[in-house]
């Protein structure tokens, strides 16, 4: 059963939208359907199979790193009782503000001393860096699905003999497995696109290497072919995903406050307290604290401006770019979401499409939305269209094919919150859809609009590589700046900026929280 | 099509279908105006779903729905003029009590509006909880104010799913005789859907039997109850305790 049957106007807009958001995937994986065998001939015997060995080795070690200390974390904060439990749940979430091209080039300098210039520039410094910057994700699935567990289901395990240990490793975990699928696809997906980390640690991922064929040869079909493997990788991420879920939902009934709760006490108090305190402090204080003495010293010596402006003119461009973003990624993302659910599965084919860009690597985007706007030109359908590779509407489009998954998602995971029959009860007193949608629907799901638009927000603020490669000309970010700082190895130029990343990154987390506090949640 | 007066609501063959699976079997009935029915069943009997469909919430596969001399089938559950009840209430959490209340007013001026948001209230007699939230209201009180949401803009039938469900026993039976009394009162129009057999007898006026998808019996209660159509029928209220 649908959960309607009268449909929301606007079907044939929104298709054009999803067409419009899905173009920029579509034209990149439509050059798999003709690959030049010359371009892969040549990759074959130079870098690729290089950095293929570094995506894999990458991929697993962070993910396996995340995935140990997101649920370890998750089950310290939702299964003990101890001193400061709310407040350590909520600042575990905040590494999520900072950017692994920040906290990599602060232990960079940190550790260039003890493991020498070259030895620091190691693929398991990458790694550690980002498991401290990614490891939030699965923490914060985690947290959702053990808090989500019903009471009587811990405590019938519980009476049937089984151990604590037992519980959580037979009953807790394997009910939390979509939820941790969930969150290491969103981890795995972040390393596959990263391009500012790894460049700080040289190391050669094929996100990194699409990025250096662009720029170094500027042949850009080649640069597309190699984002196919990209492409690729993500698909089949996905696949495995859906495969981890299983296809099933484990929902539970009876009241979900999560397992009862024991007191921490003695060494494994200590031990885990520490530990908890020792991932804080390397992944958010000894950063925050060194960025702003680097700060300080650039502020004396007047480094604190590049050739594209001053701070405010970075702050104000950062500022602008990711309000637009949000904008219009939570006007499309709430449109689609209300209109597919009422659509049955077309709609949701439908929002799949538009999600698409989501799977796909930031610099794939930024080459299929330059692809797109050319060829849009040379048809005449869009006059001018080149113009807007690089202008704000260019960079903005780019933002929001990436990202429109994010806010679409929370919003999808809100309206599914809302009970059915009080969607019932405004139609038979005769309200028609839209009026149901805005009074009843979105009022609702109000928390959940708010923490998607926050998420969009973070995304926004930290992006480097669509925003690297799209920005209009003159008009630099303030992750452009560390970008360009960190290449040369001026981490004291890089401080500011990076600071202001972290703090401007820091509301929207905030909001995050205040809203999964309210109820919202992180998956449907 | 000779259309009777009197008749409020005239339900002619509807069915519904999901793929091979009937779940409503050509059921025709009507309801007089001013009547409440009762329409009582065993549980997956179909009663919630035909309830919907003559609502327009869900599409029925065939039949048709009569207001009066309205022939609604063709129109959404927005455009027909049939007030709702649920179990579970149903109450906008985002908005205070009047709110709820004046939500199907819309087409009216605001003073209007706000004169009979306030004549509801005192006829379910909770003219004060009309700036509260409906947290902040017991079960019983959010039952009236649903149930005087869904009479304000005057329906010409109202429908109740297994209103009385979500309350606890001794309050049913209350809660129960009131609403009935108050929809006399108003004269509206009422179809009742429960699957308790005692409720159904004491507050219809006539009762409606369904099982497996279709209308068995329909008659006033101590006829149904003294002279069952069917063994069904007969052992379905045969544990009933209830005095004609």
């Amino acid at each position: 059963m649908t959960l309607s049957t009268r449909s929301l106007p606007g079907w044939a807009a929104l298709t054009a939208v999803a067409g419009v958001l899905a173009a920029p995937v579509a034209v990149v994986a439509w050059s798999l359907t003709d690959p030049d065998t010359e371009i892969w001939r040549q990759l074959w015997r130079t870098r690729l199979p290089g950095m293929l060995r570094d995506t894999v080795t990458l991929s697993v070690t962070v993910l396996a790193g995340t995935l140990l200390l997101g649920t370890a974390l998750a089950w310290l904060v939702t299964a003990y009782e101890f001193r400061g439990r709310r407040i350590l749940g909520w600042l575990l979430v905040a590494p999520l503000a900072v950017p692994g091209y920040v906290l990599g080039f602060v232990w960079l300098d940190t550790l260039a001393g003890p493991l020498g210039a070259r030895g620091v520039r190691s693929i398991w410094v990458c790694a550690a860096v980002m498991i401290l910057t990614l490891y939030p994700y699965v923490f914060l699935f985690a947290r959702a699905a053990f808090r989500d567990q019903a009471q009587a289901t811990v405590a019938a395990a519980r009476s049937l003999g089984a151990s604590r240990r037992r519980t959580f490793w037979r009953v807790v975990l394997p009910a939390a497995r979509p939820s941790l699928a969930a969150g290491s696809a969103l981890v795995v997906m972040e390393v596959l696109t990263d391009i500012g980390t790894v460049r700080l640690f040289n190391v050669s991922t094929v996100a990194d290497g699409v990025l250096r064929v662009w720029f170094g040869t500027g042949d850009r079909d080649a640069a597309t072919e190699l984002a196919m493997v990209l492409i690729v990788a993500a698909v089949g991420l996905i696949a495995l995903e859906r495969g981890l879920r299983g296809g099933a939902r484990y929902a539970q009934h009876g009241a979900r406050r999560g397992p009862h709760t024991r007191p921490l006490r003695g060494l494994g108090a200590v031990g885990a307290l520490g530990g908890a305190v020792l991932v804080l402090g390397a992944a958010v204080v000894m950063p925050v604290v060194r960025l702003a003495r680097w700060a300080s010293d650039a502020h004396r010596s007047g480094a604190t401006a590049t050739v594209a402006g001053d701070f405010s003119h970075h702050l104000t461009n950062t500022l602008q770019v990711a309000a637009l973003a949000t904008v219009v990624c939570m006007g499309a993302g709430t449109a689609i979401a209300l209109v597919a659910r009422r659509r049955g599965r077309a709609g949701t084919a439908l929002a799949r499409v538009a999600s698409l860009g989501y799977a796909v690597p930031g610099p794939v985007v930024a080459i299929g939305v330059v692809v797109t706007l050319a060829s849009l030109d040379r048809r005449g359908w869009v006059p001018g269209g080149v113009l807007l590779v690089g202008s704000l509407v260019g960079l903005v489009y780019g933002l929001v094919v990436r990202f429109l998954a994010v806010g679409y998602q929370g919003v999808d995971a809100g309206l599914s919150a809302v009970p059915a029959h009080a969607v019932d009860s405004a139609r038979t007193l005769g309200a028609r859809p839209w009026r149901v949608a805005l009074r009843v629907e979105l009022p609702q799901a109000r928390a959940a609009l708010l923490a998607a638009a926050a998420l969009v927000a973070v995304d926004t603020v930290k992006e480097l590589p669509i925003t690297l490669l799209l920005r209009p000309f003159g008009t630099d970010t303030l992750s452009v700046w560390v970008w360009q700082a960190t290449s040369e190895s001026l981490w004291v130029q890089a401080a500011l900026p990076s600071l202001a990343i972290v703090m401007v990154g820091m509301v929207p987390v905030a909001a995050l929280l205040w809203a999964l506090e309210r109820g919202a949640r992180v998956t449907s | 099509m000779t259309v009777v007066p009197d008749v409020a609501l005239r339900v002619e063959g509807l069915t519904c279908r999901y793929g091979d699976h009937v779940v409503v079997d050509d059921v025709s009935f009507v309801v007089h105006a001013g009547e409440l029915l009762s329409l009582v069943g065993p549980s997956g009997c179909g009663k919630s779903t035909l309830l919907r469909a003559v609502a327009g919430l869900d599409r029925a596969s065939a039949g048709r729905v009569w207001l009066g001399e309205r022939d609604v089938t063709a129109l959404e559950a927005e455009q027909r003029r049939i007030g709702l009840v649920f179990q579970d209430h149903a109450l906008f959490g985002h908005m205070r009590v009047d709110a709820n209340v004046a939500f199907g007013l819309r087409h009216l001026p605001r003073s209007e509006r706000v004169a009979r948001v306030d004549e509801v209230l005192q006829l379910v007699r909770l003219t004060h909880t009309a700036r509260r939230y409906p947290h902040e209201l017991s079960g019983g009180e959010q039952q009236r104010i649903a149930l005087a949401r869904a009479l304000a803009p005057r329906p010409a039938v109202v429908l109740l799913d297994e209103p009385f469900a979500s309350l606890d026993e001794q309050l049913r039976d209350d809660v129960g005789a009131e609403v009935a009394a108050l929809l006399a009162q108003q004269g509206t129009a009422a179809v009742l859907v429960t699957h308790d057999r005692a409720e159904a007898l004491t507050l219809g006026r006539r009762v409606a039997v369904m099982n497996a998808g279709r209308l068995v019996q329909i008659g006033p209660p101590d006829e149904v109850y003294g002279h069952p159509a069917d063994a069904f029928v007969e052992g379905f209220l045969a544990t009933t305790r209830w005095r004609a």
